[in-house]
């Protein structure tokens, strides 16, 4: 091949750089303006939603944490969330273990029904639980969105710890019981080490869904609100600017707990 | 080549490789450390292990040889309880183990590929052993600082183990086997993943640790140079069989079958007919080359057809000098020729084939390619087998 051929093609491949650097901050842009313009909004002083803004205040802020309907929301969002992390980890985690480490006939079965619900839509999982809750006459309550979430969330649980599993080697556990270990001891000192960042990363993945989501919610709630149906409410009667905070502070909040599990990934062993 | 403590076999007669069970016992008067008697193994539809059986002597240093796939690996983790055999039983300096788990055995394994664990230091995998068996912290403290310092990595207690080289780690997976007290070390191809100087070195070093603590060693490599050096006995297997067992020296002097010949590198295995038996002696013809070999002690009649093989190093290779053509000798062309430090190997024509021949390079001339030579060789060394003509590998 000719000098001047590798040349033309080495500056192709510079302006190739450069297009795909344009292309990426407009998707960018795209994808992150209306947050920034939620963020920027949720500080503003006056009540009016033009841009620019004329003012910096906290008064947002101040109002919704002085209106009951948001902490209380906040305080349900908490609850079903912290309870469906631990239940979705647990049975998660066992699911995963035995399916991965233990295959059965039907294990591919199992594997399937949990996973099924992620390509559900919403809509449809929380129709078919608020059929399910009117047939057994159980009371709408948070007790019955907990259990909606642990349905939506379990298959990201199980796929992210599957995968961490998948990559677990299995003559590790071998070693272990070569120097004497039995099954319980194997697990406690080496498997259940090696796997809990894993454990706590797809923990906190279940934490961030379970914190903002709405379809399934909408159905199952009762007459205790969680923060995403309190915003939506809110939203419904007026565009009141104190939404804008609150989306804020929803969106911090999935960050930080982003952030965690970056942190969580990044020191589970490979 | 052997250890003067070595207990090797006494045994000369060669046996047909079709008896395995025979000759796998360790010389008398010594405490059988592990024993296998009619082991028998397969997964699924593949046998991997034939019913065999095998006695390892306390303190020896035995190596299951064989290509990948003939079993060797099975038959070791059978021994370390990682695998159930299907037939017969195991035995550990007498008791029977069969039905123990692995983690109830007197026996650690050494694995091919680096076990460590990786979210504890150095000295915590050293100390896995004594943790479980809840050994007085100051004396697990003490089994591991004398573990690392027998595979010389005294300072390296507190080291993350991923931070380990390929070397380093599995000197460390030694040392957590062995300070775990075990009555037995196995040793599954653990140096295979290493650089050829660094393998070296730890063949080296394994070989001097087992002298050290006169601890019995099986040992299972596909590497025939690493287990003619290091081993007392060594078990040539074959597709999930005993193909033949014996000291590196007898293995090599007096392979049993075309098989073993081949594996240890003595490429001139050929086809061959008796044409007379007299005495002590063979005539055999058909082999390109006017042979004569020691009666073998399967006793083949005039007509058979036979394996015959002749080691690179029985033949002796000279320059073709004109008007000497001494009675016995065979001239031939040199057709290729390879360097390798203190041996020549030379592909030389005689006769109706091409022969290995192998000299030593000392200050000797290096033939080229194409010399006339004139080829000798000691018929005492010729050997002859009567297995059907079974094409190895």
């Amino acid at each position: 091949m000719s000098t001047a051929v590798i040349r033309l093609r080495r500056r192709l491949r510079r302006r190739g750089i450069g297009l795909l650097r344009v292309y990426v901050a407009l998707l960018l842009l795209f994808l992150f303006l209306p947050l920034a313009v939620l963020i920027v909004f949720s500080f503003s002083a006056s009540g009016q939603l033009r841009f620019p803004i004329t003012g910096l205040s906290l008064r947002w802020y101040r109002e919704v944490f002085a209106t009951s309907a948001v902490t209380s929301g906040i305080l349900a969002s908490l609850e079903v969330a912290v309870v469906t992390g631990a239940i979705v980890a647990t049975v998660g985690t066992l699911a995963a273990v035995v399916v991965q480490r233990y295959p059965f006939r039907g294990s591919g079965v199992v594997t399937g029904v949990i996973l099924a619900p992620a390509a559900l839509p919403g809509l449809v999982i929380g129709i078919a639980l608020l059929n399910f809750f009117g047939d057994l006459h159980l009371t709408l309550s948070l007790m019955t969105v907990t259990v909606g979430h642990v349905i939506y969330t379990l298959p990201y649980f199980y796929l992210v710890l599957s995968a961490r599993l998948r990559r677990f080697d299995p003559a590790l556990e071998e070693a272990a019981t070569d120097m004497g270990a039995g099954p319980v001891q194997r697990f406690r000192l080496v498997t259940a080490p090696l796997i809990a960042p894993a454990i706590v990363a797809s923990a906190f993945v279940v934490l961030a869904l379970s914190w903002d989501e709405f379809q399934i919610t909408f159905f199952t709630i009762g007459d205790q609100s969680t923060l995403p149906l309190v915003i939506w409410s809110r939203a419904r009667l007026s565009i009141d600017p104190s939404v804008n905070a609150i989306g804020t502070l929803m969106v911090a909040g999935s960050l930080l707990v982003v952030l965690f599990t970056r942190r969580f990934i990044a020191e589970s062993y490979t | 080549m052997t250890e003067p403590r070595t207990p090797v076999t006494a045994r000369s007669e060669p046996e047909a490789p079709e008896a395995p069970a025979r000759g796998n016992a360790p010389p008398p008067g010594q405490r059988v450390a592990v024993g296998l008697d009619a082991v028998a193994k397969r997964f699924a539809t593949q046998v991997a292990l034939h019913p065999l059986s095998l006695a390892v002597a306390e303190g020896e240093f035995v190596t299951l040889l064989g290509p990948s796939g003939c079993g060797k690996t099975t038959l070791l983790r059978i021994v370390a309880g990682l695998e159930i055999p299907d037939e017969g039983t195991v035995s550990i300096f007498g008791a029977d183990v069969t039905d123990r788990p692995a983690n109830k055995r007197p026996v650690n394994l050494v694995f091919q590929r680096v076990t460590l664990f990786p979210h504890l230091t150095v000295a915590e995998n050293v100390g896995f052993g004594p943790r479980l068996r809840r050994v007085p912290k100051a004396q697990a403290a003490e089994k591991v600082r004398a573990a690392l310092e027998l595979v010389r990595l005294p300072d390296f207690g507190g080291r993350r183990v991923t931070e380990l080289s390929g070397g380093q780690a599995q000197r460390v997976a030694l040392a957590r086997a062995i300070a775990n007290d075990p009555q037995v070390l196995l040793l599954d191809e653990p140096l295979s993943a290493l650089d050829l100087e660094i393998r070296r070195q730890l063949q080296a070093e394994l070989k001097e640790i087992h002298r050290r603590l006169g601890l019995t060693f099986v040992y299972v490599t596909h590497d025939q140079e690493e287990a003619m050096s290091m081993s007392d006995r060594v078990v040539v297997m074959r597709e999930g069989r005993i193909e033949q067992v014996g000291s590196p020296v007898e293995i090599y002097r007096r392979p049993q079958s075309a098989f073993v010949a081949r594996f240890l590198g003595m490429s001139n295995v050929v086809e061959a007919t008796v044409t007379a038996a007299a005495g002590d002696w063979l005539e055999l013809g058909g082999a390109g080359l006017p042979l004569r070999a020691p009666v073998p002690a399967s006793a083949p009649a005039a007509g058979q057809r036979v394996t015959v093989v002749i080691r690179p190093d029985s033949f002796e290779i000279t320059p073709a000098l004109p008007g000497q053509a001494a009675g016995g000798d065979v001239a031939g062309e040199v057709t290729d020729v390879r360097f390798i430090g203190s041996l020549v190997h030379y592909r030389v024509a005689a006769g109706s084939r091409d022969w290995q021949v192998s000299a030593r390079a000392g200050s000797a001339e290096i033939l080229p390619e194409g010399a006339a030579v004139q080829l000798t060789w000691r018929p005492d060394e010729v050997i002859v087998m009567t297995e059907p003509g079974r094409s190895g590998s």
